[in-house]
């Protein structure tokens, strides 16, 4: 069992998906001290551990993990009713989970602290202005919310959005939201979410409705957000959006996030192992590999921090408990791919 | 607390904001409703007075929970406001402080409307008159307030929400009136009664904000 596991107390059941947490290997001797790993540990920022969610009967979340740390950027894809804005709904306290631990910034999200939620950057999929308001005086009511003073406002419009209608809006307040069209709205979402730049963002489809200069300073303000150190979730199906910002990227399958790639620390690469989808034979790669594996197309894939060492001990492993190998190789599917792929399993079941 | 302003703040915006459609249909209702305050104020007060400003306050604050509870879920900006960082209590406790001074707002106006209408001569029993039913009028705007906080997040389609209001408010002087036929019961009773019932709900409400139902779908 890896440290990361032992921390986690995860040693039985799936870890929890962090696509840094594996940056203990880079650390000095002793490897394995708990608290030696804690000090050294990045800060985490998301921390969700065996989380269940159901609607009733319907399951949405099964055992479900993810440990995101401070300065990255967090991509999470999956189909239509996967449960990508349930899951940010959890993260937000909107949703209360049925088991299992989500902790954001310290807090449970549950318990509703304005602390949190002064802490948050958020969009989701309705603007959330008031339309009766014109877009300065529903900024005000946002900065009122949390604790921002005006001035500070206007600095933050005035070096950030100064070339966006945004900058002009706030000087006159003229327009009232309703006025807006769809894509004006969603860049007033964005200027609300980094208002102060706070430690954590959660968006739901950021980008949909944007024009191409929008998007690309909505890019900007997120690289931006990640250089001080925050943590940003993306949930889209925007998958170029995706691929070009995101440092690791997860997949919302089974009730479960797999993780398709990591970047920055502890940059992964994903690979496949092609052979039956025994369960026991799940265990043994999450358990080399430190993150969850997948099953479909016929092959087990999941990321791996350090392919040289741990996948020769990982293919001992299977072949010692029975495992009938035909292929190991990278796994050099897209994100797009992937989903097409299973998509395809999924009606095929 | 001065969450509670800011939220309360917000919601005045937004009213005076409005169309100017809205600020007519609510001084057509308020100058009708005018007259009975002043048959009072000339003939004495009757039976009816009650009811004439319970009614009222129930039509006017049912609107008002509508537009300040209800159309935010609608439109999916209660998520919104509920991530930003208002505590939940803040948005529960402004919105139906906003909807409870603006109906006392409308009544008051109604009252003052009543001593211009040029209809037979005041008489003394008139502030006496007029303080009575403002105070009906303030408990039902408080209970029909508090109720359109609870149902609005119980109540998965807003369109009965008036209606249940006004059931409310039958029941309330209902009871109120029943008991009135075997024991002496002054008119602050039912005033204590709306406010009972407002509390109540208030609380519920409060209660509920903390929970899933707040975001469910509405339906149309």
């Amino acid at each position: 069992m890896n440290v990361a596991n032992s921390i986690f107390g995860m040693g039985a059941g799936t870890p929890p998906v962090s696509w840094s947490h594996c940056a203990h290997y880079n650390l000095p001797q002793p490897r394995g001290s708990i608290t030696h790993f804690y000090m050294l540990m990045p800060h985490t920022t998301v921390q969700v551990e065996g989380l269940y969610k159901s609607f009733g009967t319907h399951a949405i979340f099964e055992n479900a993990g993810l440990v995101l740390e401070s300065g990255t950027v967090f991509g999470l894809v999956g189909l239509n009713g996967s449960g990508k804005t349930t899951f940010i709904r959890l993260l937000l306290g909107l949703l209360k989970p049925s088991g299992g631990v989500a902790r954001v910034l310290g807090f449970d999200p549950w318990i509703h602290k304005p602390e949190y939620y002064r802490r948050l950057g958020v969009i989701l999929e309705h603007d959330g202005f008031a339309g009766n308001l014109t877009v300065a005086r529903n900024l005000r009511l946002f900065a009122d919310a949390k604790g921002i003073p005006w001035k500070q406002v206007e600095a933050y419009v005035d070096e950030h959005w100064n070339t966006t209608f945004i900058h002009g809006e706030l000087r006159k307040a003229a327009t009232k939201v309703k006025y807006l069209s769809r894509g004006q709205k969603m860049q007033c979402g964005i200027c609300r979410a980094f208002l102060s730049w706070p430690d954590a963002y959660f968006f739901d489809e950021p980008t949909v409705a944007l024009d191409v200069d929008a998007i690309d300073h909505f890019y900007s303000l997120v690289r931006t957000a990640r250089s001080r150190g925050a943590t940003v979730l993306i949930s889209s199906h925007q998958l170029p959006a995706i691929e070009e910002l995101c440092d690791g990227v997860g997949m919302l399958h089974n009730r479960r996030i797999s993780i398709i790639t990591t970047g920055g620390r502890t940059k992964t690469g994903s690979w496949l192992v092609r052979c039956a989808s025994d369960e026991k034979y799940r265990t043994i790669i999450e358990e080399a590999c430190g993150f969850p594996a997948e099953h479909y197309n016929n092959a087990w894939h999941f990321p791996v921090a350090r392919p040289e060492a741990v996948i020769p001990a990982m293919i001992s492993a299977l072949v010692q408990a029975g495992c009938e190998i035909s292929e190991v190789c990278p796994d050099s599917d897209s994100i797009k791919d992937r989903m097409r792929i299973i998509s395809k399993d999924a009606k095929g079941s | 607390m001065d969450k509670i302003g800011t939220i309360l703040r917000k919601e005045w915006a937004c009213f005076t904001g409005s169309e100017k459609g809205v600020f007519v249909v609510y001084a057509v209702l308020v100058c009708i409703w005018s007259f009975l305050p002043r048959y009072n104020a000339v003939n004495g007060s009757g039976l009816m007075s009650a009811i004439w400003w319970m009614s009222l306050s129930v039509i006017v604050s049912s609107s008002f929970a509508n537009s300040v509870f209800v159309a935010e879920r609608i439109s999916g900006s209660m998520e919104i406001l509920l991530t930003c960082g208002f505590s939940r209590n803040a948005v529960v406790l402004g919105k139906t402080a906003f909807v409870v001074l603006v109906s006392a707002g409308l009544g008051v106006l109604c009252s003052l409307l009543s001593l211009a209408w040029p209809v037979g001569s005041l008489q003394p029993f008139l502030v006496r008159s007029l303080l009575s039913g403002m105070l009906l009028y303030m408990g039902g705007a408080f209970m029909g307030a508090a109720a359109g906080a609870w149902m609005s997040i119980h109540f998965s389609s807003p369109r009965i929400m008036p209606f249940a209001n006004l059931f409310l408010v039958v029941l309330v002087c209902s009871l109120y009136y029943g008991a009135a036929q075997f024991i002496s019961l002054q008119e602050w009773v039912l005033f204590l009664l709306t406010v009972a019932a407002g509390s109540a709900f208030l609380w519920r409400a409060i209660k509920d904000f903390h929970g899933e139902k707040v975001i469910a779908p509405v339906d149309l």
